[in-house]
C-alpha cells in the first residue's frame, strides 16, 4: 500500500518546469568520438543545455546504415558516471541501437558549475520542492527527449526510456513521444513509509524538517505520474509492493521480480526489449550465450 | 555454487546478430570451460623490482593525515569519518571511516575497495559488524579527483603505453597507502587488518593483498583488472571495451600497451600474496571474464585459498548467496581469532 499524498499543486509544479524547457533552446553541439565508434556505429559527445539554463551532456551512438533505428534513452542516474552503454551490455547493441546515454547536472561531464557528491546530492536543496536538485535532474530527462527527437535517425515508433529507477516513468509521463519504458519504483516512490538512506541521515540531523523533506519528495514519486504514462512497461520490483504503481500505469505493464542475478535479469530485460521493438534475436554478451 | 574444479558449465557461444564484423567473431566460436582457460599475461622479470621501488617511494611521503567527523552520516551506533591523506605524486586521497560508538580495546579493520564505475559508500554495515571500517577513494574518484581526474571512461586507458604515469601505478597506491593511515590510529588493531571489494574492488584487494604484508585476510569478487589482455578479447563490454576503443584506433601501440598493463596485471601479484584469501566469481560474468578470475586464482601464492564458482550469475558474482559466506570468513579471520 502507497502511502505518500500527492501535492494539490503536482500538476501546476511540473507544468512550470515544461515551460521552462519550452523557453530554453536545446542549442545542442555534436563533436564526433572516434574512440568511442566502431565498425558498426558512429559515436557524438552532445553537449545540449537544460532548464537554468544548465549545460549538459551525453554520448550519443548512431548505428551505420540507413535509419531510422529503435532509440534506447539510458538517462541520468543517481551516481556520478555516464558511460556510453552500460558497463556489461554488448557493445554491437550499438549497431542495432541508437543509443543516448546521457548525464543530468552534477555528473561527470555535466559537472560545471555544480559538481554533485555521492553522497550528497539526493539532499541537495531537499528543504523545498523549488530548489530540490531533483527539480533541475529529472528535466534534464525530459530534455534528453527533447534532443532525441531533433534526430532524424531516432524511430519515433520505438523510442524507450530505460533506468533501473523511477525517471522513466516521469519521462513517459511528460513526454509522450517515448514508446516504452524500463524502471523500478526508485528511491522516491511511496516516501511516507520510507525515504533513501542519504535522507534518512538527513532527517537524522533535522528532524524538525520532515514534513517539508517529505513533501518535496512526493514530488517526485513515480505513482503521480503513472496516470499520465502510456507507454509500454517493464517494471522492476517486488510485485507486491510494486503493485499500487503498476496499477496506476496507463500502460500495458510487465512487473518482474529481480532473481538477485545480473546475469539472469540481464538476459530477461534483452529479450523484452527485443520482443517489444520485433527483433527476433537479441544481442547479449558472450558470457550470456 | 562449483567448488573448485568442477566448473561444469560450457560456454556455447552461437551467432545472434548479422552485425558482428570480423574482429568481433571470437564471440561466436566454442568456448572452453572458464578454469581450463589459459592466460595470455606474463610477468615482467622486474615486476617485484617495479613495485618494491613505488612501495619505497610512498613510504617517503608523510601522510598528512585529516580525520573530520561527519555528523550527517554519523547513527546512534556508528561514527563516521571523512579522512583525507597524501599518496604518491602529491595526489590527496580521500575515504570514509566508520567505527562502531561502543568499542572495547582495539578493533579489526575492513577497508572495502570501490568499483570501477562505484562512488566509493559508507560502510556503515561493517562497522555495524564490530569492525574499524575504511571505504578509500583512489585518484580519479569524486572527492579524489582535484589533481587527477582522466574521467570515465577514460581513466582505464590513460597514459596506458607508460608504466611509469599509468593511472593504476598511482591508483594501486593510493589503495595500500590505506594501511598506513589504518596503522597511524590508537584504535586499530594493526595484526587484525582485512580487504574486500568487487570487480574493481575485487581488483584492488588483490593488488594490495600483494603489496602489503600487514593485510591479514582478503576477499576479491569479480575480480577486475586481472587479465587485461585476455579479457579484451574475451569480452566486448564496458570497462574493458575501453582497451578495445583505444587499440582499434591505434592498434600499433598494442605492444606497448601489453607490456604496460603486464606491470598491473592481478594475475602478476597473486604469487606476492601469501594470507587467507577468498575468490568468488559468477561463471556468467559479462563484465570481468570468470576466465580470469581462475587465472588469478590459480597464481595466489597463499596456502589457504578457496574460490567460489556461482553458477546462473553474472557480475553480481553470487552475491546472494555469497554475502553470508563473506561474512563468516572475516568473523573467523579477525574476530574469533
Amino acid at each position: 500500500m502507497a502511502n505518500t499524498s500527492r501535492p494539490e499543486d503536482f500538476d501546476a509544479y511540473w507544468q512550470q518546469v515544461c515551460r521552462e524547457l519550452e523557453a530554453t533552446p536545446i542549442a545542442a553541439e555534436e563533436e564526433h568520438l572516434p574512440i568511442r565508434s566502431t565498425e558498426f556505429c558512429e559515436c557524438y559527445a552532445v553537449r545540449f543545455t537544460g532548464i537554468g539554463p544548465y549545460r549538459l551532456f551525453g554520448y550519443l551512438s548512431i548505428p551505420h546504415g540507413d535509419g531510422p533505428f529503435p532509440t534506447l534513452l539510458l538517462g541520468p542516474a543517481y551516481r556520478s558516471v555516464v558511460d556510453p552503454l552500460p558497463q556489461g551490455d554488448a557493445n554491437e547493441k550499438r549497431g542495432r541501437f541508437l543509443v543516448f546515454s546521457t548525464a543530468g547536472r552534477g555528473q561527470r561531464n555535466a559537472d560545471k558549475p555544480y559538481a554533485g557528491l555521492f553522497p550528497g546530492m539526493m539532499t541537495e536543496g531537499i528543504d523545498s520542492p523549488e530548489t530540490s536538485i531533483f527539480r533541475g535532474f529529472a528535466a534534464d530527462w525530459l530534455r534528453a527527449v527533447d534532443y532525441l527527437l531533433t534526430r532524424p535517425e531516432v524511430d519515433r515508433s520505438r523510442l524507450a526510456a530505460i533506468k533501473q529507477e523511477g525517471m522513466p516513468i516521469l519521462t513517459a509521463a511528460l513526454r509522450p513521444e517515448v514508446t516504452h519504458v524500463v524502471a523500478s519504483p526508485g528511491d522516491f516512490y511511496n516516501t511516507g513509509d520510507h525515504v533513501p538512506g542519504e535522507v534518512e541521515d538527513y532527517l537524522r540531523l533535522y528532524p524538525e524538517k520532515e514534513a517539508q523533506v517529505k513533501r518535496t519528495l512526493s514530488y517526485f514519486d513515480p505513482l503521480f505520474f503513472a496516470p499520465n504514462a502510456r507507454a509500454r512497461t517493464l517494471l522492476w520490483g517486488n510485485p507486491e509492493m510494486v503493485a499500487p504503481l503498476a496499477e496506476a500505469l496507463v500502460g500495458e505493464t510487465d512487473v518482474q521480480q529481480s532473481e538477485r542475478s545480473s546475469y539472469k535479469d540481464g538476459l530477461f530485460q534483452e529479450r523484452w526489449i527485443a520482443d517489444q521493438f520485433s527483433f527476433e534475436e537479441i544481442i547479449i554478451p558472450a558470457h550470456w550465450q | 555454487m562449483n567448488p573448485v574444479g568442477q566448473d561444469s558449465h560450457l560456454y556455447f557461444g552461437k551467432v545472434t546478430n548479422d552485425i558482428l564484423d570480423k574482429e568481433n567473431r571470437m564471440s561466436q566460436t566454442e568456448r572452453i570451460p572458464s578454469d581450463q582457460y589459459r592466460t595470455v599475461v606474463t610477468r615482467p622479470a622486474d615486476f617485484d623490482a617495479f613495485w618494491d621501488d613505488l612501495l619505497a617511494q610512498s613510504a617517503e611521503i608523510p601522510l598528512n593525515a585529516t580525520v573530520e567527523l561527519v555528523p550527517l552520516r554519523c547513527t546512534p551506533e556508528i561514527e563516521v569519518y571523512d579522512v583525507h591523506y597524501d599518496s604518491l605524486d602529491g595526489v590527496r586521497i580521500s575515504g570514509w571511516y566508520a567505527l562502531p560508538r561502543e568499542r572495547s580495546g582495539k578493533l579489526p579493520t575492513i577497508i572495502q575497495m570501490p568499483g570501477y564505475l562505484q562512488d566509493p559508500p559508507i560502510p556503515r554495515a561493517w562497522a555495524q559488524d564490530g569492525y574499524a571500517a575504511f571505504s578509500t577513494a583512489p585518484r580519479g574518484k569524486i572527492r579524489s579527483n582535484q589533481q587527477f581526474n582522466p574521467g570515465y571512461p577514460g581513466l582505464l586507458t590513460h597514459n596506458m603505453v607508460d608504466r611509469n604515469t599509468y593511472t593504476y601505478r598511482g591508483f594501486y597506491i593510493d589503495a595500500a597507502r590505506t594501511i598506513d593511515f589504518l596503522l597511524s590510529r590508537d584504535e586499530i588493531d594493526g595484526e587484525r587488518i582485512g580487504v574486500t571489494g568487487s570487480s574493481q574492488g575485487g581488483g584492488l584487494t588483490i593488488s594490495t593483498a600483494a603489496l602489503r604484508p600487514e593485510i591479514r585476510v582478503a576477499a576479491a569478487g569479480a575480480p577486475y583488472l586481472c587479465g587485461y589482455m585476455d579479457s579484451v578479447e574475451l569480452t566486448h563490454t564496458y570497462p574493458y571495451q575501453e582497451i578495445r576503443d583505444y587499440l582499434r584506433l591505434y592498434p600499433d601501440r598494442r605492444e606497448a600497451v601489453r607490456d604496460t598493463l603486464a606491470y598491473f596485471d592481478g594475475i602478476n601479484f597473486g604469487p606476492r600474496i601469501t594470507c587467507p584469501i577468498m575468490v568468488y566469481i559468477g561463471l556468467q560474468d559479462n563484465v570481468c571474464p570468470p576466465e580470469t578470475g581462475y587465472a588469478v586464482f590459480n597464481t595466489i601464492a597463499s596456502e589457504n585459498k578457496q574460490i567460489y564458482s556461482y553458477d546462473g550469475h553474472g557480475h553480481d558474482a553470487g552475491a546472494v548467496h555469497h554475502g553470508a559466506i563473506l561474512k563468516d570468513f572475516f568473523k573467523n579471520h579477525l574476530q574469533d581469532c
